[in-house]
């Protein structure tokens, strides 16, 4: 490792040694079709480094419209704040797809500003607060598929102007974590149907809904499928508190899939790992898969 | 079986021919084969003698004569469907056969240095051959891939045309990147 770093320093070495500057004039479209299928780390660290008009092309908006450091950020523990800031600023407000983890509140107020063309925002596990998402919710109006999970300063309030401005919203992730991990018993066992109701009723035309650990009773789930017509997928795993009388069999009909309370997804089981970090883990034991192919401290 | 013949002539003026099935993988061949503007011969300026034959190695592969003369063969087969029960599992190795084939021929069909590379994406772009596109256009990606700048200037014969100071000054901005993105 140590080598290759070292080599890494060395720029342009043997000068002049004949470089026939076919690759350097290439058409930037071209470029940027080769550029978009290699990491956005690696066109950061090394690829515009090469030459001026490489440096030119990444530098410019046709490789960033769509982010995703998820998987960079499952191999680090650390905030993606400073790199998403980085990469939504060279899309140059053309940004349409953002996937990272963590962010902060100033990071997430930066993209929102820049997320005029945003339809696809997943940002799990940010530290986001209402206040900040009310603030800026009108600048993400075309935002169609929306994960927050495990964002737990996001509460009724932030849904609330979510869905009163993404009026294009049909895919909604909301996944938690085990409430007994943040509150005690006494609390984590309460019912609280306050985010459901707001998710009924200000995002009627969802397709798609995810609600794992959600707190929510029989009641804000049938206000879901009361109001919520056209959904067609819900995963309300682990959503201890739903008991699934009255009517909301019936009205749950019109589903094509439906992971109930009690229905064990196929993804695996929590584990507590050393270093504080909680992990999800298959089955059989390989590589950690949450649902969201991410590792996460709990103290972020 | 016979085909109707389509005269290709290179930027150099050499005159190469392919059949119309085969031209047609190319958008813009067949664009100008539909249009009906066919007079004899159709120039391609922007493709040399050294690259056509390659480009029409490909089209031959994938859109010509080959994959016709695979479906004749098939519907002969297709007559014993009724006698034979497990057809349909001798199709899937017959498929499975052709992929593995044509995985193999790619390979060795890309085996090429950059500047045949270069050329061949330039001539696959401006024929709006998208498979070989791609093809080209991974081929690069994977020189670059897991490479520092200076083993991508190697693949791609380039030379940096950074002064000394931008150097130094990209020296510390990778260095910052190196931090920000450095796994714990």
């Amino acid at each position: 490792m140590d080598g290759e770093r070292e080599t890494k320093r060395v720029f342009c070495p043997k000068a002049d040694s004949g470089g026939t500057g076919l690759w350097e004039g290439l058409n930037p479209e071209l470029l940027a079709l080769i550029f978009v299928r290699i990491p956005p780390e690696q066109l950061l660290q090394a690829v515009q480094f090469v030459c001026k008009s490489w440096e030119k092309v990444i530098a410019g908006p046709y490789c960033w419209t769509d982010i995703d450091v998820a998987e960079w950020c499952s191999f680090s523990a650390r905030s993606s704040n400073t790199i998403v800031r980085r990469l939504v600023c060279r899309s140059g407000d053309t940004v349409r797809m953002l996937s990272a983890c963590k962010l902060s509140n100033s990071v997430f107020s930066y993209v929102a500003d820049c997320g005029r063309c945003l339809t696809v925002l997943k940002i799990p596990m940010s530290g986001v607060t209402d206040i900040i998402v009310e603030k800026h919710a009108k600048s993400l109006s075309k935002v169609a598929v929306l994960d927050i999970s495990h964002c737990l300063n996001i509460a009724s309030k932030g849904i609330r102007a979510l869905g009163k401005h993404c009026k294009s919203l049909v895919h909604l992730v909301r996944n938690m974590e085990p409430p007994e991990l943040h509150w005690p018993y006494e609390r984590s066992s309460q019912v609280d149907d306050c985010e459901a109701m707001d998710i009924a009723d200000t995002m009627p035309g969802l397709c798609h809904l995810e609600l794992q650990y959600g707190r929510f009773g029989d009641r804000g789930l049938d206000a879901i499928l009361t109001k919520c017509l056209s959904l067609t997928y819900l995963g309300i795993e682990w959503c201890s508190n739903v008991e699934m009388g009255g009517d909301i069999g019936e009205k749950s009909d019109h589903l094509d899939e439906l992971w109930g309370p009690w229905d064990a997804t196929p993804y695996g089981l929590w584990k507590l790992d050393t270093e504080d970090t909680v992990s999800f883990r298959s089955m059989d034991g390989s590589s950690p898969v949450s649902p969201y192919h991410y590792c996460w401290s709990l103290d972020w | 079986m016979s085909s109707t013949k389509i005269f290709l002539k290179s930027s150099d003026d050499k005159t190469f021919e392919i059949d119309e099935t085969a031209a047609r993988a190319s958008e813009t061949l067949k664009n100008i084969i539909d249009g009906g503007c066919l007079d004899g011969v159709i120039p391609l300026p922007n493709v040399s003698s050294n690259i056509l034959p390659k480009v029409i190695e490909y089209c031959k592969k994938h859109g010509g004569d080959n994959g016709s003369s695979k479906k004749i063969a098939n519907g002969g087969v297709d007559k014993d469907k009724e006698i034979l029960p497990d057809y349909d599992e001798e199709e899937d190795k017959r498929e499975k056969v052709r992929v593995d084939e044509l995985k193999k021929w790619e390979e060795e069909y890309m085996d090429f240095d950059q500047q045949v590379l270069y050329d061949l994406m330039l001539a696959a772009n401006y024929l709006h051959i998208k498979g070989l596109l791609d093809l080209t256009v991974e081929k690069a990606a994977s020189m670059i891939r897991g490479r520092t700048p200076d083993q991508i200037r190697e693949n791609f014969n380039i030379n940096s045309d950074f002064t000394p100071e931008e150097e130094e000054e990209m020296i510390l901005i990778e260095d910052e990147w190196d931090d920000e993105w450095a796994f714990d």
